[in-house]
């Protein structure tokens, strides 16, 4: 009992005064080690731990003191797994996560934690750092996680096709992943809605996702894509690494690349949004002179990212032919090569091959371009748009926080010549 | 989107009023109380002159905070959805973040407060920005500092895992 002379009213315990499906929702959001650090707190918190229904384990919180990232008391960390599985009331585990930063060994008993949470109809698998095996258990829950986990090749010589079959995944999370020993991975997964694939390793990817909404690629490019009977996708954005090393890859490299991005986006053809990185499209211009374009009649809402203000401009006007329906247009992230940031850019001039075709965006209604810097292309862009474009409503722009004092003169310019909403 | 186009024909705002446990009036907009699913659950059927909500269980101090909360919620969501119609991601979901994040950094007490009210009110966006800052709270403690942290005081002698 709390002595009543020491109690203001302020200092009163309130938090063990909350339900027990408040506390247990708290819990859920703590390592399973730091839940049990609660267990002993009082009478009150002792069972809570029994009912969270979101079990996390960490083996980072058991390094050793002293030593590096790798060296954890595994056995300890296991024995705390297995005996806080076979303790906690089993119902209404939601989330099974399991980061294990010792990729070499503990295949077999992981896999029977994975298989002893789906059984206990688990809905959110969250695997990290983990040595896995391909298994049909993955494909039991309703939202997977796989980060950093290494997938081997038993058998390297039969077998280069990783498969998974994902019965009744709705969301899928992939981030830097390890599956170099297969040549090609392919995803099966008739009830996914979202994928999100964060890459470092290049491999081929197939892709069979008939329900599939929201699609993310981010990072490294794959060597190549399939992405088949993608019939309801809505949003799709492809963002990718830029390293300044592309530049001097030769030829042949660069021609793949474009295949696969040729791929991807004939896959993607459906959509209704996307977001899009422009690095390639602006530096390889001589490559896309070949290209045969994909026209994307459904896409209304067009983000591009990555576009170098100062760079060469011929190449997205190029790229926004293959839009001719689009009603917003922003650029996000937009860079500039030369570091200088003012005075006139070095290729300003450089509009050479702008297209005038009149009218070519008739629903164009918003234009937004973020993180703007100083820079004469960006007019002359923006002209160019206007001039093909009937029911323009609004063109914003927000200056760089880096060049705050943009919103000057060339803007005020620009909009006395144009009468129209610019929202600065 | 019109709207932000056209702000001068927007009808009037619809207000309810909410009284706090203490017996403050709050007039707030129609929208803005509609944050609390607890109020939206059976808004329609109440009659429009009888839009008033005893809240028992909230402080005039916190119902203060709620609304900040909610009315700054209501006006971000709008700029957003106007900035780009059919937009995921934006600087203004990012912004909101950051005012969040500033938003329930307060005390144990007020935290303790807002908490309760969310849950009592419904609010879910509100409610998981509490826990997820009271669990932030738990992580990397010890028992010792947890129970300093929150004023609770240990009433058991046993070790739970010495009976196992």
């Amino acid at each position: 009992m709390i002595h009543p002379e020491k109690v203001r009213i302020s200092d009163a315990d309130k938090i063990s005064g909350l339900p027990d499906e408040v506390l247990v929702h708290i819990l859920s959001l703590v390592d399973m080690k730091e839940v049990m650090h609660t267990s002993v707190l009082s009478k009150r918190w002792r069972y809570l731990w029994r009912s969270v229904p979101s079990l996390n384990f960490n083996s980072h919180l058991w390094r050793l003191p002293n030593k590096g990232e790798w060296d954890i008391r595994k056995e300890g960390f296991m024995e705390f797994v297995e005996k806080t599985l076979s303790l906690h009331d089993g119902f209404n585990v939601d989330k099974f996560s399991l980061y294990y930063y010792n990729p070499s060994d503990a295949c077999a008993r992981i896999h029977e934690w994975i298989a002893l949470a789906v059984s206990r109809h688990v809905q959110h698998l969250c695997l990290g750092h983990i040595t896995l095996l391909p298994t049909w258990l993955l494909g039991q829950v309703t939202t997977l996680e796989l980060r950093s986990v290494r997938i081997p090749n038993q058998m390297p010589y039969e077998n280069k096709e990783l498969v998974f079959n994902l019965e009744l995944v709705e969301n899928l999370i992939l981030q830097d992943c390890d599956y170099l020993a297969y040549n090609t991975f392919i995803i099966s997964a008739p009830k996914l809605k979202y994928m999100r694939v964060v890459n470092k390793v290049c491999s081929k990817i197939k892709v069979c996702a008939p329900s599939l909404m929201l699609l993310q690629f981010i990072g490294e490019m794959y060597e190549d894509y399939s992405l088949d009977n993608l019939s309801s996708l809505v949003t799709a954005e492809l963002r990718l690494d830029c390293h300044g090393s592309d530049f001097l890859k030769g030829r042949p490299v660069k021609k793949k690349k474009l295949r696969c991005l040729n791929n991807f986006l004939e896959g993607i053809c459906n959509v209704q949004s996307l977001t899009l990185s422009t690095y390639y499209f602006q530096n390889w211009p001589e490559l896309f002179e070949e290209w045969e374009p994909i026209i994307f009649h459904k896409v209304k809402c067009l983000k591009l990212t990555d576009w170098q203000v100062d760079g060469d401009i011929g190449a997205i006007d190029k790229l926004l032919m293959c839009f001719p329906n689009i009603e917003t247009l922003r650029f996000e992230r937009t860079v500039m090569l030369s570091q200088k940031g003012t005075g006139s850019c070095e290729k300003s001039g450089d509009q050479g091959s702008l297209l005038s075709v009149s009218c070519m965006f008739p629903h164009l209604k918003n234009i937004e371009i973020q993180n703007l810097r100083r820079c004469d292309n960006v007019f002359n862009f923006l002209e160019f748009l206007v001039e093909n474009t009937l029911n323009l409503e609004s063109i914003t722009l927000k200056a760089s926080d880096r060049m705050p004092e943009y919103s000057g003169k060339e803007v005020v310019n620009f909009c006395k010549r144009r009468i129209m909403r610019v929202v600065i | 989107m019109k709207d932000s186009f056209n702000p001068s024909i927007e009808p009037p705002k619809k207000t309810v009023t909410l009284v706090s446990s203490d017996g403050y009036d709050f007039e707030v907009e129609e929208e803005v109380a509609l944050e609390s699913q607890v109020i939206k659950d059976g808004f329609e059927d109440k009659a429009v002159d009888d839009r008033e909500y005893l809240l028992f269980n909230v402080h005039s101090d916190t119902l203060e905070l709620i609304i900040k909360y909610c009315e700054k919620h209501v006006s971000s969501r709008k700029s957003i959805s106007a900035a780009a119609a059919s937009s995921s991601s934006s600087n203004g979901e990012e912004a909101l973040k950051e005012w969040d994040e500033h938003f329930i950094s307060v005390d144990t007490n007020t935290l303790y407060d807002i908490l309760m009210a969310a849950d009592y009110l419904n609010i879910k966006s509100l409610l998981d920005l509490a826990i997820q800052k009271v669990a932030d709270t738990i992580h990397g403690r010890s028992p010792e500092q947890i129970r300093k942290k929150f004023n609770i005081e240990n009433d058991s002698i046993i070790d739970p895992w010495a009976s196992e």
